[in-house]
């Protein structure tokens, strides 16, 4: 990498380079020859306008780092806005990949998960995280991320709703009959602290390592033992054993006072 | 999970009727079954109340996906780090997902203009036609009905007659500003009012100059765990936001036809 020399006020013959400006590193490559503080001065319209110009050195990554600078850093909500404008085909091509990914979404609305990626990426992109950004390639990647966290976070809450209501999969009219029963979730089946006191009294039940496994995957991530057997194919002879085990430990739940408390007081 | 035990004959165990009903092949189950039908559906009445366990213990303990995506760019400390290691290591699904994020954000990065150059470096001189990026990317396009507003300040007269127009003795008493917000043939005005408990409210107004009708707001604070704010527009375009945190925040206005954006809104005390 090549780190050049700039005068007081200019930056001489950058092709691919790291610059300093002002205290400040505009860690990637440029080839523009304009005055040190140039970006400063320009509009966010001007910004946006150079940003668009795509060139293959890349000398239009510092116009749309400075627009996401001043978003960020400063809270320009122009440039917020001129962002968007910006990049929101982009954060719609990057949201129906995620979609096409995953059959189990499909019925979500896309133009909510693009907004809800933007804020997720307005949430989550301090101005410390912009100083520890080196090119503009890992600002779209932190908000690539936000786009897939977004739809996995809309795939959530379909499966959530789908064990809530024994929904079979794919089953979308089904799903539809239940949506208004789903706005009003059971509270306490939601309700995390019961849920780990649950988990404790299951734990205390298990009296080997094989229970346990099977414990955890069977009741917390809801596979099959098929699924656990794939998961764990040297800790089980065969799937009849899976089946085997998780009846002892379903009879032994049974029986357990602990676990007729909590399902007396769920109701 | 309060099942009755069944009371099943010599050489049938009820996790064989389980195996059966997940669809393993046990053709003596499949005649027991035949020839016991009461006791099938005690059976499944049994497999109804023992899912019950499964119901409240879902994922009960994963993390977020904003910590999962906080753990892919290394940004929580040892402890965390730790933690979300060790859950990823027990928990299938959080896997599947960090993989998702691990594999997608490690693709590189195009911007709309360089795919669609590339696309069109790809496209085939005499190719019949056949969906190609370019053509996925116009097909997103069309189907793009987000508008982003900007703002236009200062307010200037000419605006100033189309700002909030709501009942006078809904005012907001106080200080308060108005800033009108230009997207597409819309205009958003927001009248913006400090309340004493340190919220804030607004009195909005959409003023489409086309027939395109909105019917729902939803106000997203951008730097904090807040939740999100909902409210229905009246007949005449405006809303009624209350007991909103300070702070930025992100407005989207929902209609038939099209969604309005403000990406971020400054509620901090000017």
């Amino acid at each position: 990498m090549q780190v050049c020399k700039i005068g007081r006020n200019h930056v001489k013959f950058v092709t691919s380079s790291v610059i300093f400006s002002r205290n400040r590193l505009l860690p990637f490559a440029m080839s523009i020859q304009e005055p040190v503080g140039f970006l400063e001065t320009l509009t966010p319209d001007d910004l946006q306008k150079r940003c668009q110009q795509v060139r293959p050195d890349n000398s239009h990554e510092p116009f749309c780092f400075e627009l996401f600078r001043r978003a960020i850093v400063q809270r320009d909500e122009h440039c917020w806005s001129l962002i968007y404008q910006h990049y929101i085909k982009l954060v719609y091509r990057w949201t129906n990949d995620c979609l096409k990914e995953d059959s189990q979404i499909e019925y979500v609305n896309a133009d909510d998960l693009v907004l809800d990626a933007f804020a997720s990426f307005w949430k989550a992109f301090t101005a410390e995280k912009l100083q520890q950004a080196h090119s503009v390639g890992y600002v779209l990647s932190y908000l690539h991320s936000c786009v897939i966290t977004t739809v996995l976070m809309a795939r959530r809450k379909h499966e959530q709703k789908q064990i809530i209501h024994h929904i079979p999969i794919d089953d979308p009219v089904m799903e539809s009959a239940s949506a208004d029963r789903t706005e009003q979730p059971d509270d306490s089946t939601f309700d995390a602290m019961a849920a780990d006191s649950i988990w404790k009294s299951v734990d205390q039940c298990c009296q080997e390592n094989q229970e346990r496994v099977i414990a955890r995957l069977s009741f917390v991530s809801d596979l099959e033992p098929r699924e656990i057997l794939a998961l764990h194919p040297t800790l089980f002879t065969d799937v009849m054993e899976i089946y085997r085990i998780r009846r002892n430990l379903k009879n032994r739940l049974r029986r357990d006072k602990e676990m007729q408390t909590h399902w007396e007081e769920a109701g | 999970m309060m099942s009755e035990p069944l009371n099943l004959p010599n050489g049938i165990e009820e996790w064989e009727l389980e195996a059966f009903a997940d669809g393993e092949a046990l053709p003596y189950i499949e005649r027991f079954i035949v020839q016991n039908p009461a006791l099938w559906e005690q059976f499944m009445r049994n497999q109804r109340s023992e899912r019950k366990l499964t119901q409240s213990l879902y994922r009960y303990d994963c993390p977020t996906l904003e910590t999962i995506q906080s753990y892919y760019w290394n940004e929580l400390d040892t402890g965390a780090t730790h933690t979300i290691a060790e859950h990823l290591a027990l928990c299938p699904h959080c896997a599947k997902e960090f993989q998702m994020v691990q594999r997608l954000v490690a693709l590189p990065v195009a911007e709309p203009t360089s795919v669609a150059k590339q696309a069109a470096k790809r496209q085939p001189i005499s190719a019949v036609p056949m969906p190609s990026l370019r053509g996925v990317l116009q097909e997103v396009t069309e189907q793009l009905q987000i508008v982003i507003a900007t703002l236009l300040t200062p307010l200037t007269p000419a605006y100033a007659t189309v700002t909030l127009r709501s009942d006078a003795t809904q005012q907001p008493q106080g200080q308060s500003y108005t800033v009108l917000y230009e997207a597409g043939t819309t205009d958003v005005s927001l009248q913006v009012q400090q309340t004493v408990d340190n919220t804030v409210q607004i009195f909005g107004q959409i003023l489409p100059t086309e027939p395109i009708s909105f019917n729902h707001i939803r106000m997203i604070a951008l730097r904090s765990t807040e939740q999100g704010y909902e409210s229905n527009l009246d007949e005449t375009g405006q809303f009624h936001l209350t007991e909103l945190a300070t702070g930025e925040h992100q407005l989207i206005i929902s209609g038939t036809q099209q969604k309005i954006v403000i990406p971020s809104i400054d509620l901090n005390p000017r």
